[in-house]
């Protein structure tokens, strides 16, 4: 805080005294000044030490004594830094407070003086918004004078009427955060250049709108010389506005030297203070703002209800009605918009005619000759029905234009053409600019999800009915097929050679390979029998070993009697085949009571499904191998079952009926999900390798894909072929599914299914691969994915089983 | 300058450039119309040679062959016509002949040439026969229970003389080696081990070895020498046959293998010797991969991997290349010192079936042939990627059927397949490349 704001201080505490008895400043000598005090008041000035206040009491009377030259000092202008002000200010208040103290002595005696001498209590000219306090009043009522009062001051002789008569401004209380006290210039010309004031004796005004003259200049020489004496030269700078120099004291140049070398200005300011958390996660005692809440914070707004009730209580006086509902004319214009139709909307909506043809050559009144009907033609022309003529004129030389006859068809061509645009009415006709690649959904190219089966490599022929069923064994190299000619055929797939044949002479329904890699086992369904045979020469006599002890072992005397039980309840027997089937490998024969339609095999190998043409719950059979045992999962099945399979993954079964696919849990027997593909004929289904999704084929066409997780509705459903769909294949080790149909084709797909279930499976069509011919109306019966590679196996009703690669 | 690429008359100035020291032409430029191709040039060739019977000639343009017209050549490779074109050409291989057709009673799965005038087939009825030139079955060699898959006839080299005349291997698990013992030939011992179908075998140049490869996905190595007594098959811990080898063990002597090489992860269809490094063996498999082994160390040296299934190797000691035969119709090349993992140096497309067996030309470092499933034998120069050949079969009952297995022995290139037939092709023995010299 300056020197003037302690000044401020003071005065706001003179103000604040009630009686002039409590604290008494006695003015003992035109240099000093005393202070009196008693207890109550050093209490009540909080800031200012007494020190502190003495020493400032003696500049300011020090200041006074200089204040008194100030009038005679004005021509050299010495004094009209900002000092004087103060000193001014200072002066003002000092005197006030000793008139203070004489009115309290004798009030009366000062106002028989001739001047005019108010006592004012703290403030003169502010005191109209500040005097409301109750010492002003006091005031009053001992002067009986009104509350605007002027100030003469009893200074001596030496009194400038100028001064005596001045209005004394009220002190700018600079706030907290306001630095405008101590920077107030001492020229107050405001922001004007100084350039201005060059050709006058003054540089600007002072803050009592006195010239402040132009300081005397010395040339440069003096300059030079007082620049040479002057050891403080090098911390003079030049005040522009008050034309005059300036000593930096130690401290300003402290001060810029810390900013030069960019640090905090301040010399006593410390950057790295402790920090003081205010707001920690601690629950402080007591807040740390002891503001109470405002009123306003909880209180409705009593103005906006005012203004709220006079609107209520005018609309429940009915003076604020509701705007009647805006009812149309009840006639109106019809033409009342024709002036906008006939805008640019109209003339964007009129449809030009069509333009004439321009005339030609023929039409010139001068014709070149090639132009000219010969005598002939114009014979011609003149016998031929008017309808039937090419044209409708005769082309006519005139030789000059002058020789023209005016056109005798005019009229008539023109009332032609006018009915040509009445009757025929011409419409806009709207085409859509759609580029169809655009409906089409963003799939992957097929070449960059490669590798899948793309041409046939090779044939397997060889059958002599139509090929049902085909299986690959465990390790991708051999090949069974199973044919109408009666007969089962194993192949060697990289070659296409024929290994073995197993004649029957009944229809083979369905081959499997057993999918365990322990065992070279098969089933296949033939007639009414299922056979598990191991096909001799094929694989080492370890193997051997393993795969008869599977087959053989339910033969043993005590396993039969196990059977003999369920035998009687179960229309299936499981017999020693014939010794001629014996030779070739066939070790077990079960009998059924229908056809067998389907073998299907548990992953494990143990176990097998069978499906067999008889109605009701029988049809499905599930059989165990190694202890040749039938169970009948179902007592009762609704419709006629067309494909079973197990789940890869789960201990779930799956059955399509004609329109529904059925999962059931064996281990907790209960139907799992009903899977809806909305298709009138279900002919086969696969489940993905991984378990989640299920592939359906109809024969009205369809294919369906079920994410189990998702729905027991369709994922897509998709209609390529233009046939029946026989057969739909995933493959086991690649992303890949096939579809094969009537119409002697094979789709393969792209099927990725990803990890993240966030993310729906992929299915691209990649490739229609051709080649199987199309015999009464069959086309491929049976397509199998290679286990090892993206090769893909068909069999067809032309006998011919293919090799896709 | 247009106009003079354009014009028919264009022409040309080109260099004759010969390796064969007895058609070398005076190195001079000579000024060709560009429209000539190679027939032209070759008589050119001939005039300058004086030939009086012309000797065809083929024209290399960068190491590789010019198959158009030279402006066409200019065109595609954006040449200027200005500069001197070298061109360096080869005598011409004439088109294969078919010599003989020895037929059989069941596909022929496997052929071998002990030497020019005697051939060993292995076939599907499971019997080996040995022909000779004469177009006589010198033997019939009965002993496999099942078809037999791979036959390899030892070195020809008069001084590797080695007892085993040919070895055989068959779906039933065993490989075979054939002597002649009391005039007669007669299996001298059977190679047990094996636990599923031998799809391959292939004897060391030096005679004293041969390897096996199984769809078991196992490669083994056994020794040539006939043993004296039976060997105990379960010495080698993976074989799994006791009644099996006690059967047999009655009429023939079994013989247990030296060393197992495993790595494949399908079945190994193939396998074959590098004749510059003794005991490295390369082999190729269902699993797509190639692969390198050092038999003597046991151990898998690299592993090359392609897309696709490969059904046969053989490697040239001229090129030193590894040529494969692959089930997606095509062959390729590879470099088998080439550190990088795949690394195809070419790849052949011609075929439209699969590409069952491959062999390089025992004399040059460029030709190869190849046998497909398409019934068609295709003879490449790998400086070109088009055949040189392609050898349709001879009879219309042959034509489209497969052929299964390819041998190339000196002049004589072997046949079989499907039809049971045993075409023997002679190919041009004149025919030199240079590849001694490019091999030096």
């Amino acid at each position: 805080m300056g020197v003037k704001g302690k000044i401020n201080q003071r005065k706001r505490r003179a103000a604040a005294r009630d009686e002039p008895t409590e604290a008494t400043e006695k003015l003992v000598g035109p240099g000093k000044i005393d202070i009196e005090s008693d207890g109550e008041e050093s209490s009540s000035s909080d800031i200012t030490e007494e020190g502190d206040f003495d020493s400032i009491l003696q500049e300011m009377a020090n200041d006074q004594g200089f204040g008194s030259d100030e009038a005679e000092d004005f021509a050299e202008g010495t004094n009209s830094d900002e000092e004087s002000i103060h000193s001014s200010d200072i002066e003002g208040a000092s005197s006030e407070e000793s008139e203070d103290e004489g009115e309290s002595g004798s009030s009366s005696s000062n106002d028989d003086d001739g001047e005019v001498l108010q006592r004012v209590a703290s403030h003169t000219t502010d005191g109209q918004d500040t005097a409301v306090d109750s010492d002003n009043e006091s005031e009053a009522a001992v002067d009986g004078v009104g509350m605007e009062k002027l100030t003469i001051r009893d200074f001596g002789k030496d009194v400038e009427s100028w001064k005596a008569y001045r209005k004394t401004l009220p002190q700018i209380d600079a706030g907290y955060a306001s630095d405008s006290s101590t920077e107030e210039p001492a020229n107050t010309i405001g922001n004007v250049p100084i350039e201005w004031y060059e050709d006058y004796p003054h540089i600007g005004y002072d803050i009592d709108g006195k010239r402040i003259m132009r300081p005397a200049t010395s040339d440069e020489l003096d300059k030079f010389l007082a620049n040479m004496d002057d050891p403080d030269v090098f911390r003079t700078a030049r005040d522009e506005a008050n034309q005059q120099d300036v000593k930096l004291s130690e401290k300003e140049i402290d001060i810029i030297r810390r900013i030069q070398g960019g640090a905090v200005p301040d010399a006593e300011f410390n950057q790295y203070e402790d920090t003081v958390e205010w707001f920690t996660s601690q629950t402080m005692q007591t807040p740390l703002h002891a503001a109470p809440p405002s009123k306003a914070s909880f209180l409705p707004s009593k103005w906006e209800h005012k203004r709220v009730m006079k609107i209520v209580r005018a609309i429940r006086q009915g003076r604020i009605t509701r705007p009647a509902a805006d009812q149309g004319p009840k006639y109106y214009d019809v033409w009342a918009n024709a002036a906008e139709l006939s805008g640019a909307r109209a003339r964007r909506q009129r449809l030009a005619a069509p333009r004439m043809p321009l005339p030609t050559h023929a039409e010139s009144y001068h014709p070149p000759a090639e132009y000219l009907p010969t005598e002939e033609e114009r014979q011609k022309w003149l016998e031929a029905d008017p309808d039937d003529r090419k044209s409708d004129f005769l082309p006519q030389d005139f030789g000059t234009l002058r020789a023209v006859p005016g056109y005798a068809r005019f009229i008539q061509e023109r009332f032609q053409r006018c009915l040509d645009l009445y009757l025929a009415p011409r419409m806009l006709k709207k085409t859509s600019n759609l580029d169809p690649e655009q409906l089409a959904p963003k799939l992957p190219d097929p070449r960059d999800l490669r590798p899948f089966p793309a041409a046939e490599a090779l044939v397997y022929s060889g059958h002599t009915g139509r090929v049902r069923t085909i299986s690959v064994d465990p390790t991708g190299l051999w090949l069974l097929s199973g044919s109408d000619d009666g007969s089962v055929r194993l192949w060697e797939i990289a070659t296409g050679r024929c290994a073995q044949t197993w004649s029957f002479g009944q229809t083979v329904h369905k081959v499997a390979w057993c999918p365990s890699a322990d065992v070279c086992v098969f089933a296949a369904a033939v007639g009414s029998r299922m056979v598990v045979a191991i096909p001799p020469h094929l694989c080492d006599s370890q193997k051997q070993l393993v795969s008869e002890d599977l087959v053989r072992a339910g033969f043993a005397p005590g396993a039969a009697d196990d059977e003999d039980d369920e035998d009687d309840t179960l229309p299936v027997s499981w017999d020693v085949p014939p010794s001629a089937e014996q030779a070739v490998g066939i070790c077990v024969s079960v009998s059924m009571r229908a056809a067998v339609k389907a073998v299907v095999w548990h992953r494990r190998g143990d176990y097998l499904a069978t499906l067999t043409a008889e109605e009701g719950g029988g049809s499905v059979l599930v059989h165990q191998l190694s202890k040749h045992k039938t169970q009948r999962p179902f007592r009762k099945l609704k419709g006629a079952v067309q494909s079973v399979c197990f789940h890869p993954t789960r201990p779930w079964f799956l059955v399509a009926t004609q329109r529904y696919v059925r999962i059931y849990n064996l281990a907790q027997q209960q139907l799992v999900k009903t899977l809806q593909p909305g298709v009138k004929w279900i002919s086969s289904l696969d489940v993905h390798p991984q378990g989640d999704n299920v592939i359906v084929g109809s024969y009205d066409k369809k294919m369906t894909w079920f994410d189990l997780d998702l729905s027991v509705k369709p994922y897509r459903s998709i209609r390529y072929h233009r046939q029946a769909i026989r057969q739909v294949q995933f493959s086991r080790k690649f992303p890949l599914f096939a579809t094969a149909s009537d119409d002697g084709s094979i789709q393969i797909y792209h099927g990725m299914v990803y990890q993240d279930l966030n993310q729906n499976p992929l299915i691209v069509p990649l490739k229609v691969l051709r080649g199987h011919k199309v015999c009464n109306s069959l086309g491929v019966l049976d397509c199998l994915f290679h286990p090892t590679q993206p090769w893909l196996l068909s069999a067809g009703a032309d006998g011919s089983v293919r090799l896709w690669t | 300058m247009d106009s003079v690429e354009s014009g028919s008359e264009a022409q040309v100035q080109i260099r004759l450039v010969a390796k064969q020291e007895k058609y070398k032409v005076p190195d001079a430029p000579i000024v060709v119309p560009q429209q000539l191709q190679r027939y032209g040039l070759s008589e050119i060739v001939n005039h300058l040679l004086g030939h009086e019977k012309p000797v065809p000639f083929d024209f290399l343009v960068d190491g590789q062959f010019l198959r158009e017209s030279i402006a066409k050549y200019l065109k595609e490779n954006s040449l200027s016509a200005e500069n001197i074109l070298t061109l360096e050409y080869v005598e011409s291989m004439l088109p294969p002949t078919e010599i003989a057709s020895y037929s059989h009673d069941d596909w022929i799965s496997s052929v071998s040439a002990a030497s020019s005038d005697r051939f060993v087939v292995g076939s599907y009825d499971g019997i080996v026969r040995v022909w000779n030139a004469q177009s006589e079955c010198e033997s019939e060699l009965r002993g496999h229970e099942s078809a037999v898959k791979c036959v390899a006839a030892t070195s020809r080299d008069p001084t590797k003389k080695s007892k085993v005349e040919l070895v055989s291997g068959s779906q039933d698990r065993t490989a075979i080696g054939w002597g002649t013992k009391g005039g007669q030939r007669k299996a001298l011992y059977a190679a047990r081990g094996h636990t599923d179908s031998i799809e391959a075998v292939a004897v060391n140049p030096a005679n004293t070895h041969f390897v096996t490869a199984s769809a078991d996905a196992t490669i083994r190595f056994w020794s040539l020498a006939v043993p004296k007594e039976s060997e105990d098959a379960q010495l080698d811990e993976q074989s799994v046959a006791p009644p099996e080898k006690k059967r047999k063990g009655a009429s023939t002597i079994t013989k247990a293998a030296i060393g197992t090489l495993s790595g494949h992860v399908g079945a190994v269809t193939s396998v074959c010797f590098d004749a510059d490094r003794e005991s490295h063996v390369y082999s190729g498999g269902w699993d797509h991969s190639v692969r390198t082994w050092d038999v003597a160390m046991g151990v898998n040296v690299a592993t090359n991997l392609c897309d696709k299934v490969v059904l046969d190797v053989d490697y040239s000691t001229h090129s030193r290349l590894v040529a494969t035969g692959h089930a997606d119709r095509s062959v390729r090349l590879w470099d088998p010192r080439s550190s990088d993992n795949t690394v195809v140096k070419l790849r052949l497309t011609s075929h439209s079936g699969f590409v069952p067996s491959v062999a390089w030309a025992p004399s040059s470092a460029f030709m190869l042939a190849s046998a497909s499933h398409d019934g068609t034998i295709k003879i490449w120069d790998i400086r070109s990627r088009t055949p040189l050949y392609t050898v349709h079969a001879a009879s219309a009952d042959d034509s489209g059927k497969k052929l299964l297995a390819l041998d190339w022995h000196q002049s004589l290139l072997l046949a079989g397949g499907e039809s049971g037939s045993l075409r023997i092709h002679s190919v041009n023995s004149q025919y030199e490349d240079g590849s001694d010299r490019a091999q030096s």
